[in-house]
């Protein structure tokens, strides 16, 4: 402190030699503005005169000054806290997580940015290929979409032709037919017969023509006797109804 | 930000020199040692600061912390207009000052305590003095409490400036463009400080004098 007294008593000594060479003076005001700068050696040329010429005459600011190179000086000389000694570990840490979530975001968008175009196409082309498919596979395996019995219309015969045959009688038992009729048929007879995927008859309902017990028990009696080439869907055989209808052919 | 651009917008910059201007460029393509580097570098002066602002060690080491993740996500938008160092701490300081805004407004009626123990002994860090004497450790103390008390009753405004300059040694320039002031400011809020810490440190002051 001592020394700083004393250089500040040689600057007074030669503001004093400058004040008869400068007409400018300085206010305390003003003359405290620059006296961090003067300290800190950051003050212009002209600055320092202007103080140092101030100082000369002024003992109140003198003071202030000396004061002001004492704070700046304690400060200076205090101890400097060490910093944890985890905390630059810490700080890596956390740097460390940070840039490498940061490295996995990015690519997650880069990724995301590269993909999004080709999503709407991908998602469509899916879409497409899975109703195809629904349709087709969904045509090739209902049981209930054809049926022996379905009437179905000449267009849609033909389409369906190839997944369905009807049923039909055997040659043999169309002779059997033929052989036994009762000769006593004076009106046509209709029945609608219901054949198993077996081939054999499960039920039948008179539909048209007289009916007697004589008659009731010769149909029964062929019907049981009688073999059907069963009805198929998509080759398989399946239940259906055959319409049956008897005349008697006579000789006049 | 395409690196070629980058480091060619660098090397333009006066302020930034050839050597810092490469380890920007390292730190931007997310280097490994320029990150270790960085903390090594940095964590002790930023700490320093952060300790006098905030007046409490654990608060300082969160926020060196946080410092570093700033820097981290903010290294893209560095333009080399200063030097690396002036702007991390232009990033500490918005950090600090936001912290102690927070603060203020969580604890406006709370008592703050600057770094003491529940008994009241003094801040919970160490001294860096290589063997004091207990009369050198007490004194070294009490300076510390002074100068910590005497810091704590500035404004904000005022205690960064006195940290930056007097306790940190940054030039008028730098303090300029760490707090985003111009130098005539630096200036006149420095001799206000120092005149504010000379009624509160007198009797220190009085006690060098003898």
């Amino acid at each position: 402190m001592k020394e700083v007294s004393s250089n500040i008593a040689i600057l007074t000594k030669q503001a004093g030699k400058l004040f008869s060479r400068t007409e400018q003076t300085l206010d305390c005001d003003g003359a405290r503005q620059l006296m961090s700068p003067f300290i800190d050696s950051m003050a212009s040329p002209s600055e320092v005169a202007k103080l140092e010429l101030h100082l000369v005459k002024c003992e109140p600011c003198q003071r202030q000054l000396q004061s002001f190179i004492s704070v700046r000086n304690f400060l200076a000389g205090v101890e400097q806290p060490a910093a944890p000694e985890d905390l630059v570990l810490e700080s890596r840490v956390r740097l460390s997580q940070e840039r490498h979530k940061n490295y996995f975001e990015r690519l997650e968008n880069r990724l995301s940015n590269v993909l999004r175009p080709l999503a709407l196409p991908a998602i469509g082309g899916v879409s497409l290929t899975m109703l195809f498919f629904g349709i087709v596979l969904g045509a090739m395996l209902s049981n209930t979409t054809v049926m022996a019995h379905d009437r179905i219309s000449a267009h849609e015969e033909r389409a369906l032709v190839a997944l369905f045959k009807p049923v039909r009688t055997t040659s043999l038992t169309m002779k059997r037919f033929a052989t036994s009729d009762p000769q006593d048929f004076d009106e046509p007879l209709m029945i609608e017969t219901h054949v198993g995927d077996t081939g054999k008859v499960l039920d039948y309902v008179v539909i048209n023509g007289t009916e007697t017990p004589e008659i009731t028990r010769w149909i029964r009696e062929q019907l049981v006797l009688a073999e059907f080439k069963p009805a198929t869907a998509f080759g398989k055989p399946i239940d259906s109804k055959i319409i049956l209808s008897f005349v008697a052919v006579r000789s006049l | 930000m395409r690196p070629e651009i980058a480091y060619y917008d660098l090397e333009r910059a006066a302020e930034i020199s050839a050597e810092e201007a490469l380890f920007v460029q390292r730190l931007r393509a997310n280097d490994d040692a320029a990150y270790d580097e960085l903390v090594r570098g940095y964590n002790a002066s930023i700490f320093h600061v952060a300790y006098r602002m905030l007046g409490d060690s654990g608060d300082a080491s969160d926020v060196v912390q946080e410092i570093f993740l700033k820097v981290f996500r903010n290294i893209n938008g560095f333009k080399g207009e200063s030097s690396l160092k002036t702007w991390i701490f232009r990033i500490a300081f918005s950090e600090i000052l936001n912290r102690l805004r927070w603060w203020k407004r969580r604890y406006r009626h709370a008592t703050v305590s600057l770094d003491e123990d529940q008994n009241g002994n003094g801040h919970g860090y160490r001294l860096s003095d290589a063997t004091p004497g207990p009369e050198q450790i007490l004194q070294s103390k009490e300076q510390e409490q002074a100068i910590q008390q005497a810091l704590k009753k500035l404004s904000s405004d005022h205690r960064s400036i006195i940290i930056l300059r007097d306790i940190e040694g940054f030039s008028y320039g730098e303090i300029a463009e760490v707090l985003g002031v111009s130098i005539g400011t630096v200036k006149s809020r420095l001799a206000r400080a120092r005149a504010d810490l000379k009624k509160s440190l007198m009797r220190y002051l009085s006690v060098q004098r003898v």
